[in-house]
């Protein structure tokens, strides 16, 4: 079901009044713009993007039914956009995640003891340093891990969805989350536990 | 007895506790494997706490953008508020 603000600001969007199109920018650019700053990684790129995505809204405005969101809409756009970005982009982070990989000894155990406790999730959550950490580390990713993970875990697309955008096969994303999640555990090791005294 | 030396003996190892990590939490190992996941967590502290780690990287990204004023994204750029305000619809 439409909201009402929105309902008025696609009316406004579809006659091309000038000051829906104002109000459409300043009501979503935040939204938006956090959304394609986490897919591309790049704030400048995430600008551009976002802007395309807007002008494609207004232009294909009439194509909204309102049966969905209004917000959810515009994102689905901006994924879009931003997926369409990647593309394009010429030097990509490097695809490898090995790297952040736990490392195993030749029996296939932890080649290093884990010391210490893991610090409880409410502890976690109320920590600000631990969320900006936690956004660095999503940072840190390389593009189809960080893409894979933001689209499923953040988004709430659906694997077989994902599959589609990134033209990838469902058991492809299933494994690129994982060790998507992985990875994002080991960068993240050290301010999740608390260190045995 | 023997039954449980079996298991203990045809138990994972932390390499594969991790590589099973995300089909154990959703339901989807086969039962056999399922019931070695568990003795493996039950006999290693380290994937113990491990997993619990694993739990709360998970719960953690995805709670963290829900404050979009923590990412300081800042005001619409001017240009590109005067862009879309002086489109013409196609």
């Amino acid at each position: 079901m439409l909201e009402e603000s929105d309902k008025e600001l696609v009316e406004g969007l579809k006659n091309g009044d000038q000051a829906s199109y104002k109000k459409l920018v300043v009501t979503y650019w935040e939204k938006l713009n956090c959304l394609a700053r986490r897919l591309l990684n790049d704030s400048s790129t995430a600008n551009d993007c976002v802007q395309e995505a807007l002008i494609k809204a207004i232009n294909k405005i009439d194509d909204f039914e309102g049966k969905g969101s209004f917000a959810g809409w515009l994102r689905r756009i901006v994924v879009n956009e931003a997926l369409m970005a990647l593309r394009k982009k010429k030097s990509r982070k490097e695809d490898s995640i090995d790297n952040l990989m736990q490392e195993f000894d030749e029996m296939g155990m932890y080649s290093q003891p884990y010391n210490g406790h893991p610090i409880s999730l409410d502890v976690l959550q109320e920590s600000e340093e631990v969320r900006t950490q936690v956004r660095l580390a999503i940072d840190k990713l390389p593009d189809i891990f960080r893409i894979t993970l933001v689209l499923r875990d953040i988004e709430g697309y659906t694997t077989r969805e994902v599959a589609e955008k990134m033209d990838a096969t469902e058991q492809n994303v299933k494994v690129r989350l994982h060790r998507a999640r992985l990875a994002l555990r080991n960068i993240l090791a050290p301010v999740l536990r608390e260190e045995a005294g | 007895m023997k039954l449980l030396k079996t298991i203990m003996h045809a138990s994972l190892t932390c390499r594969q506790v991790e590589e099973f990590l995300m089909d154990y939490l959703e339901n989807r190992l086969s039962l056999w494997t399922r019931l070695q996941f568990r003795v493996h967590i039950f006999m290693c502290p380290n994937c113990t706490k491990y997993i619990q780690e694993y739990k709360n990287t998970i719960a953690l990204e995805k709670k963290v953008f829900q404050n979009p004023d923590e990412e300081a994204i800042g005001n619409v750029p001017d240009d590109i508020l005067q862009a879309i305000m002086n489109l013409k619809r196609q």
